[in-house]
């Protein structure tokens, strides 16, 4: 991750927006595919944790 | 699912498509769907649907569901048009070994913007942040 002195003004303008650019870096150093299998993953989790949400509220959902 | 391509760290769990509607192409994304079983998300379990290249014709945008999930297909994108007009704004990625072409972060910041929908406007701060790593990286 760079330091603050090297971000670009967009960049920190960025960062002040709340865009945690520790996690673009981190993107950019996968390939693509690594990205659309991690991004299939994480959905994939979170889908998991709805679901058990659901059960645990109850068959309705509330 | 072209922003997280692109470095998003967004999660998204739609693909979004834009096609050709020329003839030959309707009847080859019709085929390539069959398999797929789709159906029109959100109508009802009953309501009879086929996608074939004359349901294709007589709409232009479809939200599906599939057998690999949501997959929403667009003749025309917000903001830029047709596929054709797509073309330009797009380049291709390696994915699976495979070449596709995917939306540019240009576009996808065009298409966002053109659209104004609050999820879609919420997500340019973070593009924009994007294309300028890129064309900082590009630079050095």
């Amino acid at each position: 991750m760079k330091q603050n002195e090297q971000l670009t003004p967009a960049l920190k303008k960025a960062q002040e927006e709340g865009i945690d650019l520790t996690l673009l870096y981190e993107r950019l150093s996968w390939t693509p595919t690594e990205r659309l299998r991690r991004n299939y993953e994480t959905a994939e989790a979170f889908e998991q944790l709805r679901k058990a949400g659901q059960r645990h509220r109850g068959v309705d959902g509330r | 699912m072209a922003a997280v391509l692109h470095g998003s760290a967004y999660v998204t769990a739609d693909f979004d498509f834009c096609y050709s509607r020329g003839k030959e192409n309707l009847a080859k994304l019709a085929a390539a769907f069959v398999p797929l079983h789709p159906s029109l998300r959100g109508a009802p379990k009953n309501l009879p649907f086929q996608l074939d290249a004359t349901t294709l014709r007589s709409g232009s945008n479809f939200t599906l569901e599939t057998d690999l999930g949501a997959v929403d297909i667009l003749g025309e994108v917000s903001g830029l048009g047709s596929y054709e007009k797509l073309l330009p704004f797009s380049e291709e990625l390696e994915l699976y070994g495979m070449r596709c072409k995917v939306l540019t972060l240009e576009g996808l910041i065009k298409t966002k913007k053109a659209s104004g929908r609050t999820k879609d406007l919420m997500l340019l701060p973070e593009l924009e942040a994007l294309l300028e790593i890129r064309n900082s990286q590009k630079k050095s």
